[in-house]
């Protein structure tokens, strides 16, 4: 048998073979981007362009050719998407609220967190002997430590395809709905307890005087936390946005 | 010839349902016997029957259930409500009306000629 292992074509049909299932799930990932498809929806749908792929394959069409003819016969996904959408809006509407409820309640939890750890930190500072606007800036530094810290959780998350804050399926299961309503509520008491807590124990390491003294300053202070928090955000908000544009002009 | 988008999109609902109407069916079926009734001159954007086939499932002319293919394959078929055969009635009622009236139209013209 004589094979030329030069023969360009056999090289080339080697490393373009057509694999039809890694191809079907490209095209059920261009499905998956746009909120108007439940899984369902597109569940019906790849069972719709399989049915068509065979039926082609037995007229003689190769796998790709079937393929190709398929998903054009089922339809351009931004076509399809807009059809969708109109039956499937209810779902959307939900979807959406569903994120920003969800966005409300970890900028909740964060500034709890973010004002527990500061306490505690001030609480420290203090027993170390730091005083006046000494302590108001190590309150406003950890504050800001442990929003940045949120931050960067949320963009690392978001550059891992939100592999890590994938928890919208778990929400399916009653009890982990309770679990998790149960679990923020007693986070939300346990934070703001140690707030308090922490607050009330540096007050007393100090006197009254000198306490109000350094709540004024941190107060002073504390007014940079809503100017450089909202400008971080809007950071956040651009990148997002951009990248949301690039993705659609690929 | 092909016909054209608003008329292919305003008889889907009682072609959906007078196909229905002669059994349970999928998707895919339904489109091949569009495909064949029309003699392959009813051209749908076959993803296009979905959204349409859900929107009647939530009106309540139609239901859907699951059910295994002979080669096991897991597809949604649909079923014909009793309030999707009253519709299918009134919306056969309509278009025959509309045919019978452009028909005499037509064939008044042709007895001019």
């Amino acid at each position: 048998m004589d094979v030329n292992i030069f023969d360009f074509e056999t090289i080339m049909g080697e490393k373009t073979m057509f694999d039809l299932n890694e191809q079907i799930k490209k095209w059920r990932c261009a499905l998956v981007q746009s909120e108007a498809f439940d899984k369902s929806d597109i569940d019906e749908l790849e069972s719709h362009l399989r049915e068509e792929i065979e039926r082609l394959t037995t007229l003689k069409l190769s796998g790709e050719e079937a393929f190709w003819v398929a998903a054009h016969r089922v339809g351009d996904t931004d076509a399809l998407a807009g059809e969708f959408a109109k039956v499937n809006w209810p779902g959307m509407l939900r979807r959406r609220c569903f994120w920003m409820t969800a966005g409300i309640l970890a900028y909740l939890f964060a500034s709890y967190l973010a004002g527990a750890v500061s306490q505690v930190c001030l609480f420290l500072a203090g027993l170390s002997g730091i005083r006046s606007y000494g302590l108001g800036l190590v309150g406003v530094v950890s504050n800001l430590a442990i929003l940045g810290l949120v931050i960067f959780f949320f963009c690392l998350s978001y550059r891992h395809n939100w592999k890590i804050l994938r928890f919208g399926r778990w929400l399916n299961n009653f009890a982990i709905r309770i679990i998790l309503v149960v679990g923020f509520i007693a986070a939300v008491v346990v934070l703001n307890a140690a707030r308090i807590f922490f607050s009330a124990a540096l007050a007393r390491t100090m006197g009254a005087q000198e306490y109000g003294q350094i709540a004024i300053i941190w107060a002073y202070l504390q007014l940079l936390l809503p100017v450089l928090l909202a400008v971080i955000l809007m950071v956040v908000l651009v990148r997002l946005r951009s990248s949301e544009f690039s993705a659609i002009e690929n | 010839m092909a016909i054209k988008k608003d008329l292919v999109a305003a008889s889907a609902t009682p072609l959906i349902l007078s196909i229905l109407a002669e059994g349970d069916s999928y998707g895919y079926a339904i489109i091949k016997r569009v495909r064949q009734l029309s003699g392959g001159r009813m051209e749908w954007t076959d993803g296009m029957l979905y959204p349409v086939l859900h929107r009647l499932e939530r009106q309540g002319l139609i239901k859907s259930f699951s059910r295994a293919s002979e080669a096991g394959r897991l597809r949604r078929y649909y079923q014909l409500k009793k309030k999707g055969k009253k519709v299918l009635k009134e919306q056969k009622n309509q278009w025959m009306l509309t045919y019978s009236t452009l028909r005499r139209l037509w064939e008044k013209k042709l007895c001019l000629t």
